[in-house]
């Protein structure tokens, strides 16, 4: 389980800019096999959040810990996938994968080729090990990415806006496929999203934060029922549930309702 | 409704371009036309000198004819320059200046990356190679020859402290604009420090010294004439300056052609080395 405890962030000032007080407090667990989406106007501190999770940067204060062992720097049981996939344009498909394992370097060659040959077959990128990445769409690059993270077969999956960059078709078909590989992985995963709807279709729980320095304004409980379709999103509960996070994150909204 | 629109049959797409005026030039091709159209250019300024000089509009002995210098090249070839032939000359001057750039490479670019990740390195280096950039070689040659005499030894330094800060710097640069997030990945998976750097940086880096290397030929080059003002005994830069000496402006022309051309040839070299070691350059904004 990961459990965030009274954690908040400010970004130290210069002489020239004062100190942004990002992030927080925020107080929250994470239970394992859960999916979590964090949503929340532009600035919020959702993704510093993620951030702090990773391990890339420390609280400001509280403390993150991960079975009860607090958080202190970057490990491959926190491992990210960005908005931009990241891939690395001098390895091809198959050793951009292979690039977390090798880091950690437990594993002999074999094992190490079947279990990249598993997350391929898994992202659906099977035949494309020899591609360079910029040989692939940028829907394809996003799987590439996520197979990376998947293949060290984190303890829990952190997402920074992964498909923020996609035009909206490629976005829905990937986040039909992230619904699948979680399905089939059963990783416990933090979303950060702009997208109420993916938010909905993906999660277990929404955690809805407010403008900075970001705080939880609700946290909302998806009820529906794994495996999980696309439309879901058209039934009359997800749409009422889509309402009520527009309502607590846009107010201004809720007011004019119905005086159109 | 009746349609009396003309009808419009094509019967492929090779026909549809036959129709239109543009035919010809699509079938050269734009890489040939670029090509002619350069080979056009350069050829009437050589034709404009020949009728310059033939008609004595300009003096020959300043301006020789292209064809006169043709005519020296290959009596040069056949009997060459004060005792030793033009090979040797050539070859002087390309093992002087490939030492050179070869050892600026060795030394510049794990120090330029050694200084990008350490400030103690960094602050200590930087300020001596600013100060060496911009102090031409020319200025260097007396303290060269104190030190180390005429032989070939301060010629190929000459080169070398040249070259040296545009290989460092590039590489330098190469590491600091390596993108933060691919850091991040790494990071995420635990790599260590030297794995990062490994695996990461120096990767990331290769297109920016490769920028830094192709600078780095040309500066070698330039490097190359004053370093054969030391007491040379051969080389292109001592071709020049001997038939500067006794006004043979032919020989002049030949020195410079073919330190520009063996320049541009080495360019390519480096370009095609860049090809095989970082065939994603063009994409490196992933």
């Amino acid at each position: 389980m990961i459990a965030i405890e009274a954690v908040s962030k400010t970004f130290r000032g210069s002489r020239r800019k004062a100190a942004t007080h990002a992030l927080g407090p925020v107080t929250f667990n994470l239970p394992d096999g859960e999916v979590l989406s964090l949503v929340g106007p532009s600035g919020c501190g959702k993704s510093t959040l993620l951030h702090l999770v990773a391990g890339l940067d420390r609280p400001t204060q509280g403390r993150i810990t991960l079975d009860g062992r607090e958080v202190t720097a970057p490990g491959k049981e926190r491992v990210i996938a960005f908005q931009q996939p990241v891939l690395y344009p001098w390895l091809d498909v198959s050793d951009n994968v292979a690039f977390g394992l090798k880091i950690g370097g437990r594993l002999d060659k074999a094992e190490r080729k079947q279990r990249v040959d598993r997350a391929l077959a898994i992202t659906g990128l099977g035949g494309f090990e020899k591609h360079r990445p910029y040989e692939l769409s940028g829907g394809m690059q996003q799987r590439v990415a996520m197979a990376r993270a998947l293949v060290v077969e984190p303890r829990i999956l952190l997402l920074d806006e992964p498909f923020g960059a996609l035009d909206a078709l490629t976005r829905s078909q990937m986040q039909a496929f992230l619904l699948e590989v979680l399905m089939r992985v059963r990783t416990t995963a933090m979303l950060v999203t702009h997208d109420i709807d993916e938010a909905i279709l993906l999660s277990d729980q929404v955690l809805v934060m407010t403008a900075r320095p970001g705080r939880i304004a609700a946290t909302i409980t998806i009820p529906f029922t794994r495996p999980r379709a696309w439309d879901l999103l058209l039934t009359e509960e997800a749409l009422h549930l889509r309402k009520m996070i527009l309502e607590i994150m846009r107010p201004d909204l809720a007011d004019s309702a119905g005086t159109h | 409704m009746k349609s009396d629109l003309p009808e419009l049959q094509i019967e492929s797409i090779e026909e549809l371009y036959e129709q239109s005026p543009d035919a010809d030039n699509r079938r050269l091709g734009r890489g040939t036309r670029r090509v002619i159209r350069t080979v056009v250019v350069i050829g009437s300024v050589l034709i404009v000198w020949e009728l310059l000089a033939r008609f004595n509009l300009v003096s020959q002995v300043f301006f020789p004819p292209p064809s006169a210098i043709w005519d020296a090249l290959l009596d040069i070839l056949r009997t060459g320059f004060y005792g030793s032939t033009l090979l040797e000359n050539l070859l002087a001057s390309v093992g002087r200046v490939a030492v050179g750039f070869l050892a600026a490479v060795a030394i510049g670019i794990p120090l330029g990356l050694a200084m990008a990740r350490n400030d103690t390195i960094y602050d200590i280096v930087d300020p001596v190679l600013e100060f060496i950039r911009p102090v031409p070689p020319l200025a260097y040659i007396p303290l060269l020859v104190v030190w180390f005499g005429i032989g070939e030894l301060p010629k190929v330094i000459l080169i070398a402290v040249g070259t040296l800060p545009m290989v460092v710097f590039s590489a330098v640069a190469g590491v600091r604009s390596t993108p933060t997030q691919r850091v991040s990945v790494a990071r995420c998976f635990g790599a260590s420090e030297w794995q990062v750097f490994w695996h990461v940086y120096l990767q990331s880096s290769l297109p920016e010294i490769f920028t830094g290397l192709r600078v780095g030929v040309g500066i070698a080059w330039s490097s190359l004439v004053a370093a054969e003002l030391i007491a040379a005994q051969a080389g292109l830069g001592w071709m020049i300056e001997i038939s500067g000496r006794e006004l043979q402006v032919t020989y002049i022309f030949i020195g410079i052609v073919l330190i520009g051309a063996l320049g541009y040839l080495m360019d390519l070299i480096v370009r095609i080395v860049e090809h095989f070691a970082v065939p994603w350059r063009a994409h490196s904004g992933l």
